[in-house]
């Protein structure tokens, strides 16, 4: 039988055991994160016409640059096969942007900011709307 | 030695502070940035009219929220403000939040001023086209 105190003692030992690992456990790599960014800018720039097609390489090419130095491999990022919608690219791109604030910090984090005031406007001119929150996940 | 019922509850208190306290440390901090950004809303709401206008006030809202989770009130904003020029105001939002997601700590919020920012930078280019201009000049 289990006793009062052993509960106890449990209880303490589980909530140490949350305590620290929590956020180191959850938290993928910078290399990681700047991956799914990549991946989601390559396939806009696959779907998208000419000019925003450009915009979204350029930002592809200064994350591909980022998730080297960050020690990851810029190839695992898939690059998109076929033309596809570019409005649902752009919206994802813009998605996995803001997705990744809270996972970075620091130079990589101001690049995610400059990441979704590029992709934001790109997805602005390919549906000719503004929104009031753009790049929340639904 | 044997752990005693009190020192599993101290050690169980301890514990719970610990973890408490990083979000309660980053709350004073996010709360500033919060008051920062409604004010810079307010102003834009008030400085505009129409959909845009609309917006700024949704953005708003959507901060005195999170405001309000942190146990802090904004002021009101003003009633009405100077016109500005909408590409030099939208801008200037940008910057501010630029600014903001790099200080912001806790993910709920820094991925709502994140999405806010999108919605500046969307303003931006509307504007530009409503001004006959490149709705891209100067992007990152």
């Amino acid at each position: 039988m289990v006793s009062r105190r052993a509960l106890l003692a449990g209880g303490a030992v589980a909530l140490l055991a949350g305590c620290g690992d929590e956020d180191e456990a959850a938290a993928p790599r910078p290399a990681d994160v700047l991956l799914r960014s990549l991946a989601a800018e390559r396939r806009l720039a696959a779907a998208a016409p000419r000019k925003v097609a450009r915009r979204a390489r350029e930002r592809a090419q200064r994350l591909a640059a980022a998730v080297s130095e960050q020690g990851g491999r810029p190839h695992d990022a898939p690059a998109a096969a076929a033309r596809g919608d570019a409005v649902p690219a752009a919206r994802a791109a813009l998605v996995a942007h803001v997705d990744s604030l809270p996972q970075l910090s620091g130079d990589l984090r101001a690049l995610a900011g400059e990441l979704i005031v590029g992709a934001a406007a790109d997805l602005a001119v390919l549906t000719g709307e503004a929104e009031s929150f753009p790049g929340t996940p639904s | 030695m044997t752990a005693t019922r009190r020192d599993v509850v101290a050690l169980a208190a301890a514990v719970f502070v610990a973890r408490s306290s990083p979000a309660a440390a980053a709350a004073p901090d996010d709360a500033e940035l919060l008051l920062r950004l409604i004010a810079r809303e307010d102003e834009a709401a008030a400085a505009q009219d129409g959909v845009v206008a609309s917006e700024e006030r949704d953005h708003a809202a959507a901060l005195r929220t999170l405001l309000d989770a942190l146990g802090r009130q904004a002021p009101r904003g003003p009633a009405s403000a100077p016109s500005q020029d909408l590409v030099a105001l939208e801008t200037s939002l940008i910057e501010e939040y630029r600014a903001a997601v790099l200080e912001l700590r806790d993910p709920s919020i820094l991925k709502t001023a994140g999405t806010i920012l999108a919605s500046h930078s969307q303003h931006r280019v509307k504007a530009r086209i409503e001004a006959g201009l490149d709705p891209f000049a100067s992007d990152p």
